[in-house]
């Protein structure tokens, strides 16, 4: 350090002078806190835990990390700057003796999977944790397995198996490619702010602020890859990652936000859903041609609340309940009477849904069921009949809380936990595995 | 300034106790320092108030659990970066909409290195913010940020030479 002498101590100066300088904040006298659990809003305490949890109620969203169960393995992603869980994926567990939910991919890919790809192809066994750029599995036992870094790609937002023992996470990359301007399509299919977020305190303001500070962050992304502020970023940010072996760019741009990447089998061929950020429109990426389209779906627009693929089908929750719809045929299909709330994107307070996980085949559905307060319970309904299978109250945080679904068990996490529970969805029976370092 | 993790005041140690009463006096010492850190290196006023207020929230919910930390500081100043890039990330498909600016730290006299600073990423930050604002060492930085000591000298390092640079060149 001692090159930098001169640039440390104008730094020391610096820094210590500009935090003497910031604006005063609210951080008010602490002083008269009695009991912190029973916070007291004339104190710093009784703030701090009045702030938490105003923001707490409107969070759904602050999705962490990505947990799995049951056969399936847990896969957390965190940033390289560490400890920040992106994402939670289940990975089913393919050609393996533990589990039922094998993935029907049979065809021997020959596009953005490689030649590779077929079936049977190792499956990142155990369970995971990301840390420091790298993706971990954790198999059912609780205990890591394979890891597989992420370079190049930095601040990872998502993550999904690709069904052929790899993954597909976005994140940053590390420079900008080609600029690729808004195509010309108009996708029918289109997810306004579904305001499923979810405060019973949650007021214009903070709905703002959330805007806010998504849109800053897409502008300091668009601002790295030479794009205008304003504009959705121009590199393409999602790579296919497998275990011990490079990383493979798709060619495509993606909203890189937890929950926004899925991949599915569409006519036998793996498929991945995305959304793209120039439009914020759903597309479909085939993962064995390259083939890269909008999902030509109409599903109304009115009051989307939460989306969901998987089993080939898609599922939207909206102001008139639940829709299902086959993603090779854009056709309808049946949904028994599904007992699901959706919170009106113009509501501030009310019971919602949030973190829908269709099952593999696409015949159950997971999500986060709230009635308005901090903890949502996790609920799985069979989407024909509408019947309620499972239902496990208080199981995650409204903020941060995170669901994945395989079939079979349900696992929620909360990135301010540290722990994934996995919930056998027939018995109830439910183990914890203890996500080290997701947490502070 | 926040105490160097690895040498506990008497203060802090009497801190651990599973106190709720303690968590005040927590507040009092570390509230403001660690907003101060956490403003710096998020480079953003508002959300580094906002992640003190987050950060002091958690720790005052579990102070018992908080309290028995080598470093409850150093949990805090962690738990409210993980928290500001949480919230940075909000996953949610929004429609594009105008934002105002929003207020960002500076360096009184010295636009330059507030520009510099402004330019370095996060991580960068939260690291020259540990040692240079807070004094820490690197292996209480590695601590407190949960990655190891090597990574906190290669981002310092990484982070001093782009300072430099801009500094010799601030265009």
């Amino acid at each position: 350090m001692t090159a930098h002498a001169d640039l440390e101590t104008r730094l020391r100066a610096g820094l210590r002078a500009a935090g003497d300088a910031l604006p005063d904040a609210e951080l008010s006298d602490p002083g008269r806190a009695a009991d912190p659990t029973e916070p007291d809003h004339r104190t710093a305490a009784g703030s701090a835990l009045a702030r938490h949890r105003r923001s707490a109620g409107l969070a759904a969203a602050v999705a962490t990390m990505v947990a799995v169960a049951g056969a399936g393995a847990i896969v957390a992603t965190r940033d390289d700057d560490g400890r920040d869980g992106a994402d939670v994926a289940t990975e089913p567990t393919v050609g393996s003796s533990t589990t039922d939910s094998t993935p029907r991919m049979t065809a021997g890919p020959t596009g953005v999977l490689g030649d590779d790809a077929g079936p049977g192809v190792d499956p990142v066994a155990g369970s995971a944790v990301i840390t420091d750029g790298e993706l971990v599995t954790y198999g059912p036992d609780g205990r890591p397995g394979a890891t597989v870094p992420l370079t190049p790609l930095a601040d990872v937002g998502a993550a999904a198996p690709d069904l052929h023992g790899g993954w597909i996470v976005c994140g940053t990359p590390p420079a900008p490619t080609t600029s690729t301007p808004p195509g010309g399509t108009r996708p029918t299919f289109t997810v306004p702010d579904p305001g499923a977020a979810t405060s019973e305190e949650r007021t214009p303001e903070l709905e703002a602020e959330i805007v806010e500070a998504e849109m800053e962050r897409l502008d300091e992304v668009a601002e790295e890859a030479g794009a205008q502020p304003g504009t959705a970023p121009a590199q393409h940010n999602a790579y296919r990652f497998r275990a011990g072996e490079e990383p493979v760019p798709l060619g495509v741009n993606v909203y890189c936000v937890a929950d926004s990447l899925s991949v599915t089998e569409v006519d036998g061929r793996p498929v991945l859903f995305y959304v793209s950020p120039a439009t914020f429109s759903g597309r479909q990426l085939d993962l064995v041609t390259g083939a890269d389209a909008a999902l030509e779906i109409d599903v109304g627009d009115a009051g989307l609340s939460d989306v969901a693929v998987g089993g080939g089908r898609l599922a939207v929750l909206g102001d008139t309940g639940l829709g299902l719809w086959d993603l090779a045929t854009g056709e309808p299909i049946a949904v028994g009477p599904v007992d699901l709330p959706s919170r009106p994107a113009d509501a501030t307070s009310g019971p919602f849904t949030d973190d829908m996980e269709l099952s593999p085949d696409g015949a159950t559905l997971a999500a986060l069921v709230s009635d308005g307060s901090a903890l949502a319970d996790v609920v799985v309904v069979d989407l024909a009949s509408g019947a309620e299978l499972f239902r496990r109250p208080d199981a995650a945080p409204v903020e941060g809380g995170e669901l994945s679904f395989d079939g079979t068990s349900v696992a929620v996490g909360s990135f301010y936990d540290g722990q994934a529970t996995v919930l056998d969805v027939a018995t109830g029976a439910e183990r914890t595995i203890d996500a080290h370092g997701i947490m502070p | 300034m926040i105490d160097r993790l690895s040498t506990a005041s008497v203060e802090q140690r009497s801190a651990r106790a599973p106190d709720h009463g303690r968590f005040d006096a927590f507040y009092r010492r570390h509230a403001r320092p660690l907003r101060q850190a956490l403003c710096l290196a998020l480079g953003d006023v508002d959300l580094g108030t906002e992640a003190t207020d987050e950060a002091m929230a958690r720790a005052c919910a579990r102070w018992d659990e908080v309290a028995a930390y080598a470093n409850p500081p150093g949990w805090a100043y962690r738990v409210g970066l993980n928290w500001a890039r949480s919230r940075l990330r909000r996953r949610r498909w929004r429609d594009l909409r105008p934002v105002p600016d929003r207020p960002a730290p500076a360096v009184p006299h010295d636009h330059d290195l507030t520009v510099a600073l402004g330019r370095l990423t996060v991580e960068q930050r939260a690291v020259v913010v540990c040692r240079y604002l807070l004094d820490w060492s690197e292996d209480d930085t590695a601590a407190a940020l949960d990655i190891p000591t090597g990574t906190v000298k290669s981002r310092l390092s990484r982070a001093l030479d782009q300072l430099a640079r801009h500094l010799e060149d601030p265009r």
